[in-house]
């Protein structure tokens, strides 16, 4: 291969394979399929390392909405990688999960209150297994053999994170938008996704159901030891520049959507709410405690997020399942892995100069521990923009008083008509309408955070809030800028999912 | 070694045995031409399917040979490819790429547990235990080695412990792997309603999910075959069948809900096929008692002698099959006193309700009664509704010369699960006259 690769061998190429590969895997691991399931075998063996996509959260959204600016709209993404042509398995959501969105209006990381969500499926037809007899042209449509509805609940919590009372029933009975099939099955599916768009009491608006998946990111590249195709040739293993290719092009995945209006979601004493999504599972025991009705709880949570990528590049291996069920006011324990970040050290290795890269590197050195810029933005939000307190909390901030223009853009804080930066603070116009300060559809969060982690936070932040600005670091992507198709503006506003029948 | 080589010659030239059989299947299905033939779900439950995912972690290996996770990923890809072929060699280069990983990094956690799956995978129970327990030591907050770990504790006869462990596996992460293992707990129990319920949490964990969503159905289907509900049986295989087309498991459990409702002409049919995509062992006997049960003595005695071929096989990949070989042996009338030292040597090495029940039947067929007795007790101990042993609890018991013992156990065999074996049920259904 390459002359020059003989001069940077061995520590350097070991240890960087070792972190290379954990990074790519674990995304993998975490967003696709690995090996499913048991093994040959004469005796009963279940799985091992079966996925969980059901009660996978992909991805969790949180801005101000652009077209009603006393609203934030929350968006929690579940089932990864889905296949518009994945006849005749169809997606659903999991009637024996319980989807949650909670709040944090007080700063200490606990529950204040929570939007529950749970579902149900009806079999019209028990003599088929068909998700369809024929054209699906209304949500209640016999036709429709597998239709699911779902159920709101609030719940608020006392200061010592404790459930007050039951919760109050929003809604139930609420239609979800069936999959989207093809022009026979699902003739006119815009219509049939605007009709599940609900009203809730309180001015609060409902949406769940099958969408594009709003994600973009380079996969392949990533998978093939970390690659980022823009900045190929400072690989250690060099190739030739390429523009990104969207690995989630064409994937749809299944959306939970609530409006708010901002006034229920505040305490007295910030504007900044924490967000997270989760699911959790029924809790079974092999001898049935008396009176357990299963189904019914109690729930153990098995996925949660707040920011963008954590469970992927933060978390290692051995620690996954366990920061998973763990609530986000517990988190300082966590902190280390955000401050000794093993995703800075990698991108030192792979892309950095000498000494702790490759002659062929591009990256000014970075820091690889003491690094409390990446506890500010992901733990305790950023001062000036959306601190919460001290208490380290893995949580989506949104500063709800930051208001965007018609867009969804505000730079430097104040609202305007202009497109969205798809770098939010870290872009040039220092929109603080984005990611981190809560995130939108259109926040490049991959580019964000290779940039962020390589202490690269762009000419605005530097200025005005005195986090570094290393070059070219400031730079860095994955060459996927946008989605695949474009957003609405208005609630729902994820596009409408692929059709099965346009997209093989 | 050189007894293995002999073994592994034996073994091929039984392969081409097989391949002229069964019309070259064999051959086929341990092939890379398996990926082509794979159903298009298969694709969907993963982004590339394993084939092409075991291609591309070669690459990597070569061009990065001290690559611990593209050796763990490789390591566990050759697993899933074993399950999807049934070509156990794939067990053999499980093995190798995974202690590459640990010779590398000795506490990497993926190549410990993936040792211990692969140790469950070859029966090597003892083994899977350990593994289990030192991946458990590197990271004590992750499920899945609760699984390797409860896995084996059954399998050892150790169901106390193991009912802890899944119970601990369960209310740490409550999805498809703990609700099966708790499903499987409560039928060795005698809880079917339970057991139901558990695997039906399961299967709402796996839908969609291609191959995962069929088996979680199969293994819903087995419990419903178990209590003779053969309908409810073979409309859960069939809907795994119509999710993941060709689903060995699948068209197995069907073949066999098939005969419980006495059609015996689409079992065999769903058996051959079950053959000709995996050809484990227990698809070959079960497709020869179908044969003999249809008057067809000769083809029966093809595939029986299929299965030493096949278990030949699976021997020379470190597979260990005692236990399986023992009760085929036995049931067949083939080498029995041979058979029954193998059946004690198994329980050693297995000492679970399975080994007690493959020992007793053992030492029922070689005449000693008085001790069969004693291991058909441990083998109902837990109350577990299996017709299978009840039927040889009955027949042990007329040895003894207990009539109304034997016509107890025999009735109830029969009333749990009238069609419980081809090769049996008859005999069951003649002995209570």
């Amino acid at each position: 291969m390459q002359p020059a690769l003989a001069t940077v061998r061995k520590p350097i190429l070991v240890a960087a394979a070792l972190g290379v590969l954990a990074l790519a895997l674990l995304l993998i691991l975490a967003r696709a399929g690995g090996p499913s399931s048991a093994f040959a075998s004469s005796h009963s063996e279940a799985p091992l390392i079966s996925q969980d996509p059901r009660a996978d959260n992909t991805d969790l959204y949180a801005f101000v909405s652009p077209d009603k600016t006393n609203t934030v709209t929350m968006i929690a993404n579940y089932i990864p990688l889905e296949q518009p042509a994945s006849g005749p398995n169809f997606y659903s959501f999991d009637d024996t999960v319980l989807y949650e969105i909670k709040v944090d209006n007080n700063g200490d990381g606990r529950d204040d209150l929570a939007y529950q969500f749970r579902f149900h499926t009806a079999t019209r037809n028990p003599n088929t297994f068909l998700y369809n007899t024929g054209p699906i042209t209304s949500l209640s449509d016999p036709n429709w053999n597998r239709p699911q509805t779902y159920s709101v609940t609030l719940v608020h919590f006392n200061s010592a994170g404790q459930q007050i009372g039951k919760g109050q029933l929003l809604g139930s009975g609420i239609p979800t938008a069936p999959d989207n099939i093809g022009p026979r099955s699902t003739p006119s599916y815009n219509s049939l996704a605007a009709a599940a768009v609900t009203s809730l009491p309180g001015g609060i608006k409902v949406f769940a159901g099958q969408r594009d998946d709003p994600f973009f990111v380079d996969l392949g590249s990533i998978f093939d030891l970390a690659g980022l195709r823009p900045f190929n040739p400072f690989h250690l293993l060099p190739l030739a520049a390429e523009p990104g290719r969207d690995a989630l092009k064409n994937d749809n995945v299944h959306s939970i959507e609530i409006q708010v209006p901002t006034s229920q979601l505040v305490s007295f004493s910030s504007p900044t709410i924490g967000i997270y999504a989760t699911a959790s599972r029924q809790k079974v025991r092999v001898l049935k405690d008396n009176g357990t009705v299963e189904g019914h709880g109690p729930w153990v949570q098995v996925s949660r997020l707040g920011n963008p990528l954590i469970n992927e590049v933060v978390i290692p291996l051995g620690q996954k399942d366990f920061w998973n069920r763990e609530d986000p006011e517990d988190d300082q324990q966590f902190e280390s892995l955000y401050t000794s970040p093993e995703v800075s050290r990698l991108e030192n290795a792979l892309y950095g100069t000498l000494p702790q890269g490759h002659a062929g590197g591009a990256l000014s050195a970075i820091d690889d521990t003491g690094r409390s810029d990446l506890r500010t933005i992901l733990l305790t939000g950023i001062p000036g923009v959306n601190f919460t307190g001290n208490t380290d909390a893995d949580l989506l901030r949104l500063n709800t008083a930051i208001l965007p223009g018609s867009n969804g853009a505000c730079p430097a804080g104040t609202a305007s008509s202009a497109q969205p930066d798809r770098l939010g603070p870290l872009g040039a116009s220092g929109d603080l309408c984005g990611y981190p300060n809560g995130r939108r559809l259109g926040d490049d969060v991959i580019d964000i955070d290779l940039r962020a982690f390589a202490q690269g936070y762009g000419p605005f932040l530097h200025t005005a809030l005195g986090l570094p600005d290393k070059t070219p670091n400031d730079l860095l992507g994955d060459g996927v800028d946008t989605n695949d198709v474009s957003f609405s503006g208005a609630f729902p506003y994820v596009a409408a999912p692929h059709q099965g029948y346009e997209v093989p | 070694m050189k007894r293995q080589r002999l073994i592994l010659v034996a073994a091929a030239a039984g392969l081409t045995a097989v391949a002229l059989t069964l019309g070259g299947v064999l051959h086929e299905t341990s092939s890379a031409g398996q990926a082509a033939a794979a159903p298009p779900a298969a694709a969907e439950s993963s982004p590339v399917d394993t084939a092409t995912q075991v291609t591309r972690l070669q690459a990597a290996v070569r061009t990065n040979p001290t690559d611990v996770r593209s050796l763990d990923s490789l390591g566990l890809a050759y697993q899933q490819r074993a399950r999807e072929t049934g070509d156990p060699s794939y067990y053999t280069k499980s093995d190798e790429a995974l202690h590459r990983a640990l010779q590398i990094a000795p506490r990497d956690l993926l190549a410990t547990s993936g040792l211990g799956s692969l140790a469950l995978s070859r029966h090597r129970f003892r083994e899977a235990l350990v593994l289990g327990r030192r991946a458990h030591a590197i990271s004590p907050t992750t499920a899945r080695n609760y699984g390797v770990i409860g896995d084996a504790l059954v399998e050892l006869g150790r169901y106390k412990a193991a009912f802890k462990t899944f119970d601990a596996m369960a209310s740490m992460q409550p999805g498809l792997s703990s609700y099966a293992r708790i499903s499987h707990a409560r039928q060795l129990l005698g809880d079917i309603p339970g057991a139901i319920s558990a695997m039906k949490l399961a299967v709402d964990a796996a839908q969609g999910q291609g191959e995962a969503d069929a088996w979680t159905h199969v293994q819903l289907g087995l419990i419903y075959l178990s209590v003779g509900k053969y309908k409810e049986a073979a409309a859960q295989d069939r809907y795994a069948l119509f999710v993941f087309p060709d689903y060995a498991y699948g068209l197995d459990a069907l073949a066999r809900a098939e005969a419980g409702l006495g059609h015996y002409r689409a079992a065999i049919q769903f058996e051959q096929q079950a053959v000709n995509r995996i050809p484990l062992p227990q698809y070959v006997s079960t497709l020869g008692d179908l044969y003999g049960a249809t008057g067809r003595p000769g083809l029966a005695k093809k595939q029986y002698e299929l299965v030493g071929v096949i278990q030949r096989l699976l021997v020379a990949n470190g597979v260990k099959t005692d236990l399986e070989t023992a009760l085929f042996n036995v049931d067949h009338r083939i080498k029995l006193q041979a058979s029954l030292a193998l059946a004690r040597l198994a329980w050693r090495e297995r000492p679970s309700i399975d080994g007690d029940d493959v020992l007793a039947w053992a030492l029922e067929r070689t005449g000693h009664c008085g001790e069969a007795l004693r291991y058909s007790k441990r083998a109902l101990r837990l109350g577990t509704l299996d017709a299978l042993k009840m039927f040889h609890r009955g027949i042990i018991e007329d040895c003894l010369g207990h009539e109304q013992a034997k016509r107890t156990w025999l009735a109830r065999a029969l009333r749990l699960n009238p069609e419980f074996s081809v090769l049996w049920a008859p005999v069951a259904g003649r002995e209570l006259g």
